[in-house]
């Protein structure tokens, strides 16, 4: 069977206990697909899977999966330790495959890379299977799967580091915000005559962002960027960055959205497919606040929305307008 | 230790802002939205379209930072305040001092409001508004009117204003700078 390596200051009695963890009848097949004997480790995720599968997931990226092999590589206490927290293929797919589709055909050994691909992405990044309200938030995944190459370097160095990488929390959520980032306008000016904006949006420790439009002062993106709201929401900040290929990305400015207003109001109101479309409240400007003007609450068909023009701080110039929708779990 | 107290009291009073919730409720046309008005920014309006939902607003009193759900007040929205009240510093229900037919209603209101379990306990600052024309009832009048002694298990206060001439707004400002609690 498999000889296990680990660090040399790893104790042998975690390392027994990995190999226990493996041999259990549930670690005998790959986690995805369920092919027999799987040598490969997700130890971030906690799971046991086939050299197959383990491709699938390194293209992930180790901020969503962190692969190891079981026999070739050497593992530190840590990710030891968080395997066996996280206890097994079982315990694992309990949890990502909550809510597995009835009828959905898991791949097999024989599956090809690309159908593969596609599960192990649904399951483990965007997180489908999950009950809605349970989804994981991993701390290095704060670094968004939306994220466009390498555009964000440096912003968050600051609060990324290994520690993070290990930490995983299982956090309620009440609802999805989902941010159209609509235009910004007059944006200052970071390069000699232009800038390359992009638009960062962080909710606690979620961030997401735009793609970065070229030599642009009036960008049009029109994109719409999702982020899970747990029971206890700040703000969702917003920051503009223009993009540097050689250098750090300088800052264009930012703004903070209060966004109580629209949570309270939805919750208020119910169920907004039971409403026509009418207001149901308005978040005023004012001297504390980045409003250009009145942003106001609506139900359109069936929808809570928020229209939001923010005068962006901290810069010389530029507006952005967003468009909000919100959508309550488990009302 | 008592040199080091108030060394961190004032260290205190520099960085941690008080910051408090509340919620203005009462029926339509009491001069809710007005009251925000004139302790956001002093000035006054007689032309005041009726507040749909509810508005939002942050107002800056000193180190006091005050969010204020300013409430719509006809019967369609009656049954959402006590959603907007639950996690408030103090509830502010205001009254139309001028109105006496609308005064029974508003008593109801009021008493159904504080009935809610989840409501218990917060404090009630309730205000006799419109006091500059001339029908406007006394401040005892207008609380044997509302039921006000009735209330006891919370504290009670009652002022009777004017948002017109600005009556008594620095008593109410007073009032709610004093019940904020600290943030951090």
């Amino acid at each position: 069977m498999s000889n296990l390596q680990y660090n040399r200051k790893s104790s042998s009695d975690t390392a027994r206990r990995l190999k226990d963890l493996l041999h259990k009848s549930e670690n005998r097949i790959c986690a995805d697909c369920g092919a027999e004997d799987p040598k490969w480790a997700s130890t971030n995720i906690g799971v046991f899977i086939c050299l197959k599968c383990s491709g699938a997931h390194r293209s992930l990226g180790t901020h969503i999966s962190k692969v190891l092999s079981v026999t070739l590589d050497e593992w530190s206490d840590d990710e030891i330790d968080s395997m066996i927290e996280v206890g097994g293929n079982s315990a694992a797919n309990a949890i990502y495959e909550a809510f597995l589709p009835q009828g959905y055909s898991k791949p097999t050994l024989h599956t090809g890379h690309d159908q593969r691909l596609k599960f192990i992405r649904s399951k483990y990044e965007l997180q489908e299977f999950l009950k809605p309200s349970l989804r994981i938030v991993s701390f290095a995944s704060s670094k968004s799967f939306l994220q466009p190459g390498d555009s964000g370097k440096d912003i968050d160095s600051g609060f990324e580091s290994d520690i993070s990488e290990k930490t995983v929390g299982m956090v309620e959520f009440i609802g999805i915000l989902k941010v159209k980032v609509v235009k910004g306008t007059n944006l200052a000016i970071r390069d000699m005559l232009t800038s390359d904006p992009y638009v960062i949006l962080n909710l606690g420790q979620q961030k997401v962002q735009t793609t970065v439009k070229k030599s642009n002062l009036n960008p049009v993106w029109n994109e719409v960027l999702s982020l899970s709201v747990p029971q206890r929401f700040g703000p969702l900040k917003l920051q503009v960055y223009d993009y540097d290929m050689f250098s750090a990305d300088d800052i264009m400015g930012e703004a903070e959205v209060d966004l109580q207003p629209m949570i309270t109001s939805a919750t208020a109101f119910g169920d907004p497919n039971l409403l026509e479309d009418m207001q149901i409240g308005k978040w005023l400007k004012s001297g504390d606040n980045a409003l250009i003007k009145d942003s106001t609450i609506n139900i359109v068909e069936g929808k809570v929305k928020q229209q939001v023009f923010l005068k962006l701080q901290n810069v010389e110039s530029g507006e952005i307008e967003l468009e909000l929708e919100w959508t309550a779990l488990n009302q | 230790m008592g040199l080091w107290e108030a060394f961190l009291n004032w260290l205190r009073s520099l960085f941690f802002k008080q910051e408090m919730e509340l919620s203005l409720i009462g029926l339509q046309n009491a001069g809710k939205t007005s009251l925000v008005n004139v302790v956001a920014t002093g000035g006054y309006s007689e032309d005041m379209i009726p507040t749909v939902g509810f508005n939002m607003r942050k107002v800056t009193k000193g180190n006091v930072t005050i969010k204020l759900w300013d409430l719509g007040g006809q019967p369609r929205f009656r049954s959402m305040w006590e959603r907007y009240c639950r996690a408030v510093s103090a509830i502010v229900y205001v009254v139309d001092a001028a109105d006496l037919d609308n005064l029974s209603i508003s008593k109801s209101e009021l008493h159904d409001l504080l009935s809610k379990p989840s409501l218990h306990g917060i404090p009630l600052l309730v205000l006799g508004n419109k006091i500059d024309k001339p029908e406007a009832i006394s401040k005892q009048v207008l609380t044997d009117e509302i039921g006000l002694k009735s209330i006891t298990d919370r504290e009670v206060c009652c002022f009777m204003i004017s948002c017109k001439n600005s009556t008594n707004i620095d008593s109410v400002i007073d009032w709610l700078v004093t019940h904020s609690k600290s943030k951090n």
